[in-house]
């Protein structure tokens, strides 16, 4: 449905997204994960049309848009990372606005507003100013907006930034409901790793302007089917005992982790009698410890030396 | 595109530092500068140069020629012909009124300047003139016929009066009154002393007068500050608008318009007109409030009325298009910047230049000439002109030269706006 072939955009001598390659299938919910800087946004402004590539094609249905921006505008949804609301108008108020720019009027218009507004859960807030709703409301209408015109594709710039976790779950199954009741096409770009996990069927992980892996979350993982993560939990932590366990030959990756330390081991090999051992020399306490499902974050590590919140 | 307009409108009104900035700010201006400053305006002040036109369009020749051929049809007694023709050419009306300009006292003040009556109008509409006499056609004659033989209605001097305040208005104005005036006298006072008339110098047929073409009162403290405060803070309309449109790019809410399908022509145009808008109902909120609570303007005809709103229309017309250009400028390098140096310097600047804080014609005739170039001084001198009883004629030059400004801001505008997609 839409093709991304070497994308490139170069902001002087700054390479902020370099040759990266994605698709979309109709119907499909994509997640693009990376950390802050990673290019995320960059990339789908260049998909959005708002950007201009400074190389690459994006293609739908095998046709280039960027030499046609308004032949792909009218079918995407797009929901940018900031408020793109006016502060001093309602709810009520900025959908219609927008929903008239979008060419809706009289009764449709009225019934599209009733829908997205019923839709974000704000239809008894709608007459209240933007200005006054917290941060998860503005982000929601800040969504209902972006489909107002029943768009094919939406494309969601991390938009669960500092939310509370309620209105975080309640955007992230409004999002799952569109994409699997109403089969709209999500490409969705965060840094939270949970959310991609959760709703996401294909993953593209973007680092320093590129995609540094992609399949489905199970074909990620596998990358760390030789691996497996080993959490420890002590009564003290310190920097010599991190030092120490970097020693040990069986262990791939140290990292700190709240109240211990989390391991990345080859699988099979048993390091937690040599990991005793060596608290009980550092007279260091071992409170807990268990093996841990890999997650898309653990992925992440595996292939970028740090975290996605780094 | 009335959408946007009303959510543009939306916005200010919901605005309340906005509202305090475009109306509250200008109306306390008004009120202060209206009091305290009403004795400035009102006189004692230092008398500035004056550079007056005069249009001389009455020949000497033509007229002694016209009164000699007059006196022969008259049926006059032996010899009063001979008398009357001899004593016609001491007196030259013409040069009298030169005369009067170039005593020494008058011309330190005043410079005079011949010129035909279209170089004349042309120069009171550009302010290089304070003033417009005419010698009008058939004055010579006219003077000649009623001081020699008592008949007709008199000359009448034109004086067509450019000025803000009073000072230099009263100065030319007393001046051709104490002419007229003496003129009168010596002709009573030789007629008692040769014994010929035992009418009282009342009775007798005066010279002539001057005619004022100008005969409103002068501009009062009010009215001088209503419309240099109006004229200012609608700069203001502009700097808020563009500083508005920059928000929207910061928010990605011009993203989100791109979006929709709307091209940046229409944005831009959309820009400008909610930027008239906002332009005129504050003027019109100004001057309205301030003739309500101060009478600035209270008792003045439907015409005046009318006058001020083509003036406030036009003068709208170029905040749109300045809107226009600082959207432009600020979405083409992203910043504040742009709306802020216009609304904290620029505006200060137009401000002082056009006249909004004092009459600058009397600092220097420089400034004022460069604040006739910008929008608010060329407005806020079309108010004066209005208020004085200019005729159209000589205002339409600032007018087109407004619009001139407008149109040109305007493309300048479009031609900076980002192009689609490089944003």
């Amino acid at each position: 449905m839409l093709e991304v072939e070497g994308l490139k955009k170069k902001f002087k001598t700054n390479v902020a997204v370099n040759e990266v390659n994605l698709y979309l299938d109709k119907g499909e919910s994509v997640g693009l994960l990376g950390p802050n800087g990673a290019g995320k946004s960059t990339t789908i402004s260049m998909i959005s049309t708002l950007i201009k590539p400074t190389a690459g094609k994006v293609r739908y249905q095998g046709k280039n848009i960027l030499k046609d921006p308004n032949s792909i505008r009218p079918i995407l949804g797009v929901v940018p990372q900031e408020i793109a609301l006016y502060e001093l108008l309602s709810a009520y108020e900025n959908v219609k606005f927008f929903g008239k720019i979008y060419g809706l009027k009289g009764k449709q218009l009225e019934q599209k507003i009733d829908q997205v507004l019923e839709l974000v859960g704000l239809q008894d807030r709608k007459k209240d100013l933007v200005k006054t709703y917290s941060g998860g409301m503005k982000r929601r209408i800040n969504i209902a907006v972006a489909l107002l015109h029943e768009p094919e594709i939406l494309i969601m710039d991390e938009p669960t930034v500092g939310i509370d976790p309620q209105s975080r779950s309640y955007i992230l199954d409004m999002v799952r409901k569109l994409n699997q009741e109403k089969g709209m096409t999500v490409l969705y770009t965060s840094h939270y790793m949970e959310e991609v996990e959760r709703l996401c069927d294909r993953v593209y992980i973007m680092d320093h302007g590129q995609i540094i892996a992609s399949g489905t979350k199970e074909e990620l993982k596998s990358i760390l089917s030789s691996e497996e993560t080993v959490l420890i939990e002590v009564d003290q932590t310190s920097s010599a005992m991190l030092d120490a366990l970097n020693e040990l030959t069986a262990i791939q990756q140290v990292t700190e982790a709240p109240k211990g330390y989390k391991l990345i081991v080859s699988k099979g090999a048993n390091v937690l009698a040599d990991v005793f051992s060596l608290a009980e020399t550092m007279d260091i306490k071992i409170t807990s410890a268990h093996v841990e499902v890999p997650t898309l974050e653990d992925v992440f590590l595996h292939l970028t030396g740090r975290k996605l919140r780094d | 595109m009335w959408n946007i307009i009303k959510k543009d409108l939306l916005i200010i009104a919901r605005d309340r530092a906005e509202l305090l900035v475009l109306l509250l700010m200008p109306f306390i201006l008004i009120s202060i500068l209206g009091f305290a400053l009403g004795g400035l305006i009102s006189g004692n002040q230092t008398m500035p140069d004056i550079n007056v036109a005069l249009v001389e369009e009455d020949q000497s020749e033509t007229g002694f020629a016209d009164f000699t051929a007059h006196l022969q049809t008259l049926e006059l007694p032996e010899g009063a012909v001979e008398e009357l023709e001899a004593s016609v050419t001491l007196i030259d009306p013409i040069e009298m009124v030169k005369e009067l300009f170039e005593n020494p006292e008058v011309s330190d003040a005043i410079e005079i300047f011949e010129m035909n009556r279209a170089e004349a109008e042309e120069a009171l509409a550009e302010d290089e003139v304070a003033a417009m006499v005419t010698i009008p056609s058939g004055y010579t004659f006219a003077t000649l016929e009623k001081m020699f033989l008592e008949t007709g209605d008199g000359s009448e001097l034109e004086l067509l009066i450019q000025d803000f305040g009073q000072v230099r208005a009263n100065v030319i104005k007393n001046m051709l009154e104490s002419f007229v005036t003496s003129i009168n006298l010596e002709m009573a006072l030789a007629e008692v002393t040769e014994g010929e008339s035992s009418q009282s110098s009342n009775d007798r047929g005066v010279l002539g007068d001057s005619e004022y073409l100008s005969t409103r009162e002068p501009v009062t403290a009010f009215q001088y500050y209503t419309i240099g405060m109006a004229v200012m803070f609608a700069l203001y309309v502009a700097g808020t608008i563009s500083s508005n449109a920059t928000l929207e790019k910061e928010t990605k809410v011009f993203d989100r318009l791109m979006l929709t399908g709307q091209s940046p022509l229409n944005y831009l145009t959309g820009k400008m007109i909610s930027t008239i808008f906002i332009s005129v109902i504050q003027l019109g909120i100004l001057f309205s409030l301030s003739t309500v609570i101060f009478q600035t303007f209270a008792g003045e005809s439907f015409f005046f009325w009318l006058g001020v709103g083509f003036i406030i229309f036009v003068f709208s017309l170029s905040i749109g298009a300045i809107a226009a250009l600082l959207t432009s400028i600020s979405l083409r390098y992203n910043s504040y910047s742009v709306s802020g140096v216009f609304s904290g310097g620029v505006v200060t600047i137009f401000a002082f230049l056009g006249g909004s804080f004092t009459q600058v014609e009397q600092i220097s005739p420089i400034i004022r000439v460069l604040g006739n170039w910008t929008p608010n001084g060329a407005s806020m001198t079309l108010y004066m002109q209005l208020l004085q009883g200019v005729g159209w004629n000589s205002m339409s030059q600032i007018v087109i030269r407004l619009l001139g400004t407008t149109v040109l801001l305007f493309i300048l505008a479009i031609g900076l706006f980002p192009k689609r997609r490089s944003v």
